[in-house]
């Protein structure tokens, strides 16, 4: 399974469904109106660029910071999940764009699997990437946990 | 397909088709000229902000939506949103009639669901 999703294509697959998702859950936060709706979109919108970004620059300061807009993806739509669950309104609309966020997540975490190979490859790469500009115990002790 | 198959596809079309007509959200006329009372939501904002309605008995209160977003009323005792009495269902780009139930004299905050800052008095008895 792991092995079908390294492919190109499923690289391509899955980068394409995540940056559709979050665009129709932009496009419905737009449509909504008013100034936190237009906020949110305008985020999702920034996050699919990044992602977007991260799927196809070379560059190798870009692949080292790839796991960031997955990460700032995950938490930004699992945040806007909760705070319609705490807000509402609750209407048809609403709960498409959540059904369209849980699918989301999901495709999400099926890319760091893919990428990273379990999400404590992710968490590995993540802690590498920043470890040269923790001081040097720290830097140690977090490379020793991860 | 058989026939009386596709009659009963086509009284189901029939069917989804008149539900997604003018709406009365709760029965009740779903003419919003025989509405009681009207409220029109345009450039997120309500027409007029304050509106008289009947004491003691039930009435209705037609949303005209002229903006391309999605609005409701809700109706609560006061501007701090403790109690709501009343969730409309939503609307866009259209109208929409609400069975509002009876409510005593006095003064009521409405506002739309979606967008807060819209808000509006609901004047019963006034």
């Amino acid at each position: 399974m792991t092995q079908l999703l390294r492919t190109r294509t499923a690289g391509f697959v899955v980068t394409a469904g995540i940056v559709g998702l979050t665009l129709a859950t932009a496009n419905i936060h737009l449509g909504l109106g008013g100034l936190l709706f237009t906020l949110n979109a305008l985020g999702y919108a920034g996050l699919a660029a990044l992602i977007v970004i991260a799927a196809v620059t070379p560059m190798a300061v870009v692949r080292r910071f790839a796991w960031f807009p997955r990460l700032a993806l995950i938490g930004y739509t699992a945040m806007t999940i909760a705070g319609y669950l705490v807000m509402g309104p609750y209407f048809t609309l609403g709960f498409i764009a959540k059904g369209i966020e849980v699918v989301l997540i999901a495709l999400v975490v099926v890319d760091v699997i893919r990428v990273y190979g379990s999400p404590m490859g992710f968490v590995r790469s993540a802690l590498e990437s920043v470890a040269p500009v923790l001081p040097a115990r720290v830097r140690r002790q977090v490379l020793a946990e991860a | 397909m058989k026939p009386i198959r596709l009659s009963l596809v086509a009284v189901l079309l029939v069917a989804v088709l008149a539900a997604c007509g003018s709406t009365s959200a709760g029965g009740g006329t779903t003419d919003p000229a025989r509405a009681d009372v009207t409220v029109t939501a345009a450039e997120m904002a309500f027409t007029p902000g304050s509106v008289d309605a009947p004491a003691g008995e039930a009435f209705t209160l037609a949303l005209v939506n002229d903006d391309a977003m999605p609005h409701n009323i809700a109706i609560y005792t006061d501007e701090s949103k403790s109690e709501k009495l009343f969730d409309g269902e939503m609307v866009t780009d259209g109208t929409v009639v609400y069975d509002i139930p009876a409510l005593a004299a006095g003064e009521y905050f409405f506002d739309c669901s979606l967008h807060p800052e819209m808000t509006g008095t609901l004047v019963v008895g006034g």
